[in-house]
């Protein structure tokens, strides 16, 4: 496992822990029954289960059914008697746990099967927009170029014959650029499908063509086992970056650009930071209308189930950073199956 | 050369097109255009009625494309002199026209630099293919070819199709399918769905 997920799921069950004893000392305080006491460990167990992975889950009910067992149940029951019922209780509280987390797990399985489908209906569209272009405006250039051709072999032999011929010539290289753009319908730029690699790319190009003189360079460096990523996802990941690059090149003048490619099995991250003069923290916040594109980079990291924060503040540099579901991100998901009884074959679609 | 004029058939669903092969060629003295069809069996019609010397074949027709007109035409008539009109440079797509008959293949974007030149060669009793053609055909001369049903399977991934749907249309199934999707992506060299979709639309095996 990468140590970035070691460290969220510590975090959890760090949180989780925190959280029992909350409401332990809550549930002392205020008196309460075993049975509220109880539904309330049942929501912080399902909570950390649904975020962290299996030992954090498991050491949490772990520590719930204890505390119930050995705290709780003797407190309400007469001295020296033994409670029957309380191995009972603990099972159902965990079957109940299980149950839960399984079921909600499953909802979110099911979001995610659909934000797929939207990816394939994003194809599709694609390449109708592809036929019609081809359909339309291609074959009537095509047959215009002939038409120009017939009207340039009735003119003489002149200035006006030369200049018509030399236009047509443009006007070729110009159709067959429109043709080739057809024909990929994919965006060009990012045929790679390693991530850090197409993000250096991206510095060179942008730093080469805005700043001469100095190597603006952008800094990648990759946390985690990369993933193959989803085709479509990784052309908006890709556009996302070339905003953000753009911006910190362009915009705020930055001279140093660090790109951080996190692929952890929960999510994929990328943060872009640089030194730039920075953005006004409220306009990083909202997003001036038509400046920086940060509403753009916002709607796009919405519209593939993603999230972006934008952290800047005037002189002080602007940090970008992009986390996308796992789930969403990667084209073969990082499965983790653990209530294998609630789940369904995956659905076909975005495998490869 | 004869003095008889070369007599030509131009086959294109695109009337403007039609047009402009007319403006050009009309103005030529050795060339005469006889005959315009707008889909294969229109092509086919005219070719009984005219048989004309040279006939210029679009590949991406409705009712009945070119290559089906073209296999038919030649069943029937095997001195038929056919050049194929296209947009894309598809070595799938090129080698299905020359294995129907056709003698020569022309890109349309040089149609207005090159048609009348063609026309002349072949009706001289040449092949033509341009170069770039020509290297395309040579560089995946040795590839190994889609069957019928992974050319069908990728046809349905290129209109957007998951995985279950796809199975659903062509009744077999989703694993089925997967083997399909993954014979089609080694075969093609392709990274994913999209990835093949892009290069079987290039190499003409799958139109738009």
């Amino acid at each position: 496992m990468e140590r970035s997920g070691i460290v969220t799921s510590a975090k959890q069950f760090g949180l989780g822990v925190a959280g029992l004893l909350v409401i332990t000392f809550a549930a002392v305080r205020l008196d309460l029954q075993p049975g509220a006491v109880s539904l309330l460990y049942l929501i912080a167990v399902v909570f950390v289960s649904l975020r962290a992975g299996f030992g954090s889950s498991v050491a949490v009910s772990l520590i719930a059914v204890f505390l119930l067992q050995y705290y709780f149940v003797p407190l309400f029951s007469t001295a020296g008697s033994k409670n029957p019922l309380a191995i009972v209780a603990s099972v159902a509280f965990l079957v109940t746990a299980w149950v839960i987390t399984a079921m909600v797990s499953r909802v979110r399985k099911m979001t995610e099967a659909q934000v797929s489908v939207r990816f394939e209906e994003r194809l599709a569209e694609r390449t109708r927009i592809a036929r019609e272009l081809h359909d339309t405006l291609l074959q009537s250039f095509q047959a215009l170029m002939l038409h120009f051709q017939s009207a340039s072999d009735m003119l003489p032999p002149g200035a006006a014959k030369k200049a018509l011929e030399e236009a047509l010539d443009h006007a070729d290289q110009a159709i067959l650029e429109g043709r080739n753009a057809i024909q990929n319908l994919r965006s060009s730029t990012t045929v790679t499908n390693e991530l850090a690699q197409a993000i250096a790319a991206l510095g060179e190009e942008l730093g080469g063509r805005d700043r001469k003189n100095v190597a603006g360079a952008v800094r990648v460096s990759v946390e985690g086992k990369p993933h193959e990523l989803h085709p479509i996802v990784r052309d908006d990941i890709y556009r996302i970056a070339r905003e953000a690059l753009q911006n910190a090149f362009r915009h705020a003048k930055a001279t140093t650009i660090e790109a951080e490619i996190t692929y952890a099995e929960r999510q994929l991250r990328l943060r872009i930071r640089d030194d730039g003069t920075g953005i006004d923290s409220t306009v990083a916040a909202t997003g001036r209308q038509g400046h920086w594109g940060l509403q753009g980079m916002r709607e796009r990291a919405q519209q593939i189930g993603g999230h972006l924060e934008i952290w800047s503040q005037t002189g002080a540099g602007t940090e970008v950073d992009l986390s996308i579901p796992g789930t969403i991100a990667y084209a073969v998901p990082s499965n983790r199956g653990w209530f294998p009884l609630f789940r369904k074959r995956k659905e076909g679609g975005n495998d490869q | 050369m004869t003095s008889k004029p070369i007599r030509i058939l131009a086959v294109d669903d695109h009337s403007l097109l039609r047009d402009g092969i007319a403006k050009l060629v009309t103005a030529q003295p050795d060339m005469e255009l006889v005959a315009e069809a707008s889909n294969g069996r229109e092509a086919i019609e005219q070719f009984r009625l005219h048989k004309p010397d040279i006939t210029l074949m679009d590949l991406q027709m409705p009712e009945m494309n070119g290559v089906d007109a073209i296999i038919a035409i030649c069943g029937e008539f095997s001195r038929a002199r056919i050049i194929v009109l296209t947009t894309y440079v598809g070595d799938v797509q090129v080698l299905r026209a020359l294995k129907a008959g056709a003698q020569g293949y022309l890109l349309k974007n040089l149609l207005r630099k090159e048609l009348l030149d063609t026309i002349r060669l072949v009706h001289a009793g040449h092949k033509r293919i341009p170069p770039d053609v020509a290297s395309q055909l040579a560089e995946h001369a040795t590839d190994e070819s889609l069957s019928g049903r992974e050319i069908e399977v990728l046809r349905l991934i290129s209109g957007g199709n998951a995985n279950k749907e796809i199975a659903a249309q062509l009744a077999i199934t989703e694993e089925t399918v997967k083997g399909h999707v993954k014979n089609i992506l080694a075969k093609l060299g392709a990274n994913d769905r999209t990835h093949a979709v892009t290069i079987g639309l290039k190499r003409g095996i799958i139109d738009l």
